[in-house]
């Protein structure tokens, strides 16, 4: 094995940042290599370089021993260069061939559509990724749009795949799937670079693992003479919990019931189908399903951010279904929504403001219309040391904040007026280990203390870790509620891609 | 201190970059750049009634700038502040002259007030219902009901109910009861000022110490996490732009009171435009707006002195406006100028 | 940031360095004029300052502004004053710009403009040693001030006369329907008595035309303008004159499409289509406002109501374009002496 890629010295400053300082890299041919960082580390940074997006302020580029010297992704490309996006990059209404050989269509202006259908079947049959070239992308899963733009580099003559974040929108089959694919295209002597914050994924696909910290490599590793604590431990730079500690499951009293929910989308289509579940006090219930499956729409009817067709949510005994928004948080339900900057929070506003955004009516924070700042920053200094919101300076901006810091301000406010419910969305989604494991551990504080928690993740994992009772939900029905203890992967995963019958058997 | 700082150096910078660009027209022109801006610093502040003329001048400036100033904090923009302008000062005007033997403290309230309402409602309820509700945008609706407000009044003054007898078209002066009264003898300059003043002062308060201020704001940066957090977006959408159209009406009414004492005919007054200018120049700040009119109402003074004394033309302060304008909205260029004198630097220092 | 910052300065050094240059050499120009000036003109009459202020519409307006500043100019090269002007932006301008003029110990103050009454009324109420002029209104209460009043029902008339005996000729341009138009602006004494001297003129040579008015009520869109005319030229309309500023220029331009005559206003507007408009009826703002400068230079000043007539040249007609035959000119000049001389009055009535 040769080196296919080295990154020598690279460095790339932003104003205020230095987002690569000094970043060496080698991937060899035929080898999947790991880039493992915390966000905002400098893996895109770095991957972008590779891709001829951002020109380095210092350093050096080789592949295959030639230097290069991007002028932009086109060249990237020209040279073996692919990359998938972590947001696909496809046009929904065109078809799979379409969207492979677009800008490098076979014959030019007049768009020759069997040589392309031809062209995407040989490599789809050399590289083994099945797929129709007349599917429209719109129709496919998030998989096997994965897929499509796989082919799409493999069209342009990849030799070199870089991955961002590939299993983020994955089931758990599909991020299965994927390995496999990975694992093919290694043997044919394509080198992959993989980046993510997942340690499992990382420990189980691939060769070597270089971890990125703070703009700086800070250490390449054979991914078969390490083990996940060490590769958290350099990824965060101190010792890391990774095994979630929980106490004992008591659950208490019933704290929401929801009785035969069905709640329509703006289509009018039915995204929740008469479900029904209970969540007590004390416990955790999680709520796995696939993007897309009701999640949203079962949350807004939750919180009253969207009409319900009928059923009955009772919280504490009362019927709230008909209560708005602001009734609902002044029974003491808390939210977390799946998007902190766009639902969570005004990154516009302050963090003290921030802080305040559903109790600014408070006696507590205004009177007679007039909001008091000074208590307003009372609370705020108090909630930013309680939940070490950096930096402490609560009149700086939301949007000024990391993602990290943003997700505390929610968390601060939902987490820390003690609601009686708290219904997470998402919570950790895009935070790094260190910021994961301190909102896992407020969770189940919150959860000792006799609340009742709905959480909702994409993750299985934390789901997993965290649930005393866990549903899961397909196509707007909840397939099933399973024990938190002895729920395994594989049965959720396949409850959550909707094959009951198979669930039963692996249950028997 | 330095997050005051922080936030006027944009706008700051972008007047000075104006300037020197206008200066280099005048000397590209033939004109003397040094001659022409104190003779426009003179025209503007030199004497005390040029002083006062530049106070007179913002006044109309400042109000409708901080109706405007209002809408965008909201998120929304409220380009029909000319018509909600029109409507205050028809109104303002109607009160004025067809009110007979009221005492002031009743007169000048009632019109203020009544011009306030015509134009909360032009403004606010109509586009403000027809946004939240059916989703009509309102840079097209506010435009929309501003040619209804100018086209009325050329109704009411042309041949119609507001014509004064005689040969022009114009409207009767208002009564003495309904004038605001001059602060300084021979100029313009009437206790619409302090109107003004109290008025941005007001608008502050409401916008950063309320909670409808709050509320208005948060939905003007974000109106699904507004809406996340319990708070009812179309209300507060109809509520802005009321209050954005309140305050256009009342500048109108204001400058009648104040300066006009009676309506004429004419296209347009520009307040609501150059209003947007204001509002953008100083951030949509409240006090902000108060130094932002000066300065675009010291250019209007100072530009005819400068006519008068310099030479130069009075066109010249229109280009000065422009490049002003041009380099607030895109302060973005500005940005890139920086980092690439920045850049610049670094290589310098690194060879 | 610093580097910023060094540039601003350094720009801002080249630019002070420049107008200083500059500053240099205007100030030797403007001493070199006024010293040519000081040789061939009386010193005193230097001393008589004279401001004018237009009014929104500015120099360039074509009509009553850049006519009182031709006036002006004229007043300068003619009789040695020092005269200065002022552009107004807005309707509050005019006090300001008034009022500069009046601190500045000016003789003479014009305003351009009816739009102007009540600023005038008030500021030379504030400084009764300085004399006003004020173009097109009707201020008589006043001793300091004169308001230029012009009869233009009877260059309305001449022109009146010339597009009746138009109608009897025969060309390329003109049908055999003996139709001519009126596009007025809004329906105002100002435009009135245009139309209604018009109204007369074409009557009084040729009683069997029919003379079509329409009002587009306003002043400053052409576009109306262009669609009242195009109304009037298929009703057969031959001729159009138009009394109505901007909106004129639509006139103009609906006659030139449609190869008919267009006849213009207040100042001469060939220039706008040297085929089409055969003449114009002119309100002589310069006229006026050259004589009330050498008035006042002289001690001569007449407050309250001034006439311009065509005694006194204030209205006349503008060379016609060579389609019009000598005879028809003639004509027209029997007519206007006739008007002068008192055997012919105008009404400025319109006739329904």
């Amino acid at each position: 094995m040769s080196a296919l890629l080295e990154v020598k010295n690279i460095t790339k400053i932003f104003p205020k940042v230095r987002a690569n300082d000094g970043v060496n890299l080698t991937v060899e041919e035929g080898e999947i290599h790991a880039i493992l960082g915390e966000n905002g580390a400098g893996k895109s940074t770095l991957m972008n370089i590779i891709y001829g997006l951002y020109k380095p302020d210092s350093g050096e580029l080789k592949l295959s021993g030639e230097t290069l010297n991007l002028s932009g992704p086109h060249e990237a490309i020209e040279k073996g260069i692919g990359m998938v996006h972590q947001h696909f990059m496809l046009i929904p209404v065109l078809t799979v061939a379409e969207n492979i050989v677009l800008g490098a269509e076979p014959g030019g202006i007049p768009y020759n559509k069997k040589k392309a259908n031809e062209l995407i079947r040989e490599i789809s049959k050399n590289y083994h990724l099945e797929i129709d070239p007349d599917a429209k992308v719109k129709d496919l899963s998030v998989g096997l749009q994965q897929r499509v733009e796989i082919l799409k580099a493999f069209y342009r003559h990849a030799k070199l795949l870089i991955l961002d974040e590939p299993t983020a929108m994955l089931t758990p089959q599909e991020t299965e799937e994927l390995f496999g694919i990975m694992r093919r295209l290694k043997e044919q002597g394509i080198s992959i670079i993989f980046i993510s914050h997942k340690l499992d994924e990382v420990k189980e696909i691939s060769d070597k693992v270089t971890v990125m910290r703070r703009g700086k490599t800070v250490g390449t590793l054979n991914t078969k003479d390490t083990n996940e604590q060490e590769l958290a431990n350099l990824m965060v730079g101190r010792e890391v919990v990774l095994r979630v500690e929980k106490s004992e499951y008591k659950p208490g009293d019933v704290v929401l019931s929801v009785k035969d929910l069905t709640v329509l989308d703006e289509q009018n289509i039915e995204k929740v189908k008469n479900v029904s579940f209970e969540i007590r006090s004390g416990e955790i219930f999680g709520l796995a399903g696939i993007d897309g499956n009701g999640q949203t729409e079962l949350i807004e009817a939750l919180m009253g951010l969207r009409q319900i067709k009928s059923g009955i949510i009772k919280y504490q005994n009362s019927d709230i279904e008909k209560l708005p928004t602001r009734e609902r948080y002044k029974l003491g339900i808390s939210y977390i929504p799946q998007d902190r900057q766009q639902e969570g929070l005004i990154m516009k506003f302050s963090v003290a403001d921030n802080l305040i955004l559903k109790e600014y009516k408070d006696i507590r924070y205004s009177k007679n219309g007039v909001i008091q700042y000074k208590k307003v920053f009372e609370n705020a200094s108090k909630k930013v040391e309680e939940y070490d919101i950096r930096p402490t300076d609560y009149t700086l901006l939301a949007g000024n904040l990391s993602g990290g810091n943003q997700q505390k301000i929610i968390l601060a406010r939902e987490v820390g007026s003690n609601p009686k419910l708290l219904i997470a969305v998402q919570p950790t989604r895009g935070m790094d280990v260190g910021a994961i494991e301190y909102i896992h551990k407020k969770l189940l504080e919150l959860r000792d203390g006799g609340s009742a928690i709905l959480l909702v993740s994409l993750e299985l994992e934390e789901i997993m870790s965290l649930s005393d009772r866990i549903g899961v939900i397909h196509n707007g029905v909840i397939m099933d509620i399973l024990d938190g203890k002895s729920a395994t992967r594989e049965k959720i995963g396949l409850l959550m891609a909707g094959s009951q019958i198979d669930a039963k058997e692996v249950e028997v | 201190m330095s997050k005051v700082l922080k936030s006027i150096y944009m706008p700051i910078l972008a007047v000075v970059i104006a300037i020197i660009i206008g200066s280099i027209i005048m000397l590209a022109t033939g004109f003397n750049p040094v001659a022409a801006y104190s003779s426009l610093f003179i025209g503007a502040f030199g004497t005390l009634p040029n002083i006062a003329n530049t106070l007179a001048n913002a006044v109309p400036l400042i109000i409708t700038g901080l109706g405007v100033a209002i809408a965008f904090n909201a998120g929304l923009f409220n380009i029909g502040a000319e018509g909600q302008y029109w409507i205050g000062a028809i109104v303002g005007t109607w009160i004025g002259y067809s009110f007979k033997g009221l005492p002031w403290y009743i007169h000048i309230p009632l019109a203020l007030v009544a011009a306030m309402i015509a134009g909360g409602l032009w403004g606010g309820i109509i586009p403000g219902f027809a946004k939240a509700y059916t989703g009509a945008h309102e840079v097209i609706t506010t435009m929309m009901m501003s040619y209804v407000a100018i086209y009325f009044s050329h109704y009411l003054l042309e041949f119609g109910p507001m014509m004064e007898k005689g040969s022009v078209p114009q409207s009767p002066l208002i009564r003495d009861s309904a004038v605001i009264p001059t602060i300084v003898p021979n100029t313009q300059l009437s206790y619409g000022i302090v109107i003004a003043l109290v008025a941005a002062l007001f608008v502050y308060w409401l916008m950063y110490k309320t909670v409808w201020g709050y509320e208005m704001r948060a939905v003007g940066f974000n109106q699904r996490a507004s809406k996340y957090a319990g708070m009812n977006v179309p209300f507060n959408i109809v509520l802005s732009l009321s209050l954005s159209g309140i305050f256009a009406g009342l500048a109108g009414a204001v400058q009648i009171l104040g300066v006009q004492h009676r309506l004429y005919d004419s296209f347009t007054s520009g307040y609501g435009y150059t209003a947007i200018v204001v509002a953008l120049l100083a951030k949509n700040n409240p006090i902000g707006v108060v130094f932002s009119a000066l300065l675009f109402a010291a250019l209007g003074t100072g530009s005819q002195y400068m006519q008068l004394n310099a030479q130069v033309p009075g066109q010249l302060t229109d280009v000065i406006t422009g490049l002003i304008i041009f380099f607030v909205a895109a302060d973005k260029i500005i940005e890139l100028f920086k980092t690439m004198f920045k850049k610049q630097k670094k290589e310098e220092l690194a060879s | 940031m610093k580097k910023l910052r060094v540039v601003l300065s350094l720009m801002l050094a080249f630019v002070l360095t420049l107008s200083l240059l500059s500053g240099c050499s205007s100030a030797t120009k403007q001493q070199q004029s006024s010293q040519s000036n000081n040789t061939t003109q009386n010193a005193k009459n230097k001393d008589f300052k004279v401001g004018l202020v237009t009014d929104v519409g500015g120099i360039n307006d074509h009509s009553f502004n850049q006519l009182a500043y031709q006036g002006l100019e004229k007043a300068k090269n003619e009789l040695g004053v020092t005269v200065n002007f002022i552009q107004s932006k807005q309707q509050t301008d005019y006090i300001t710009n008034l009022t500069q003029f009046a601190q500045q110990k000016y003789n003479l103050v014009i305003a351009v403009g009816f739009l102007m009454k009540d600023a005038v009324e008030q500021v030379s109420k504030e400084f009764p040693d300085t004399k006003f002029l004020i173009i097109d209104s009707d201020i008589t209460d006043r001793p300091n001030v004169a308001s230029a009043t012009f009869k233009t029902e009877q260059c309305g008339y001449l022109v009146g006369v010339m597009a009746g005996l138009m109608e009897k000729e025969k060309n390329s341009k003109l049908n055999d329907q003996n139709v001519v138009g009126v596009v007025g602006g809004m329906q105002i004494p100002p435009v009135d008595s245009y139309i209604a001297g018009f109204q007369q003129g074409v009557k009084a040579v040729n009683p069997d035309t029919k003379v079509l008015v329409s009002y587009t009520g306003n002043f400053n869109d052409p576009a109306s303008g262009k669609q009242m005319a195009l109304t009037q030229i298929s009703q057969g309309a031959d001729i159009v004159f138009h009394v109505a500023g901007q909106t004129g220029d639509g006139v103009i331009n609906a006659a030139k499409e449609k190869n008919v005559y267009a006849i213009g206003v207040d100042a001469d507007q060939n220039y706008m289509a040297p085929d089409t408009v055969m003449t114009s009826a002119l309100k002589k703002v310069d006229v006026a406002t050259f004589e009330t400068i050498k008035n006042a230079l002289n001690n001569d000043f007449k407050s309250g109501l001034v006439y311009f007539d065509l005694a006194n040249d204030g209205v006349g007609y503008a060379k016609p374009i060579k389609d019009v035959p000598q005879s028809i000119v003639d004509k027209v000049n029997e007519y206007a002496n006739k008007i002068k001389d008192g055997t012919i009055k105008v009404s400025d009535q319109v006739q329904k």
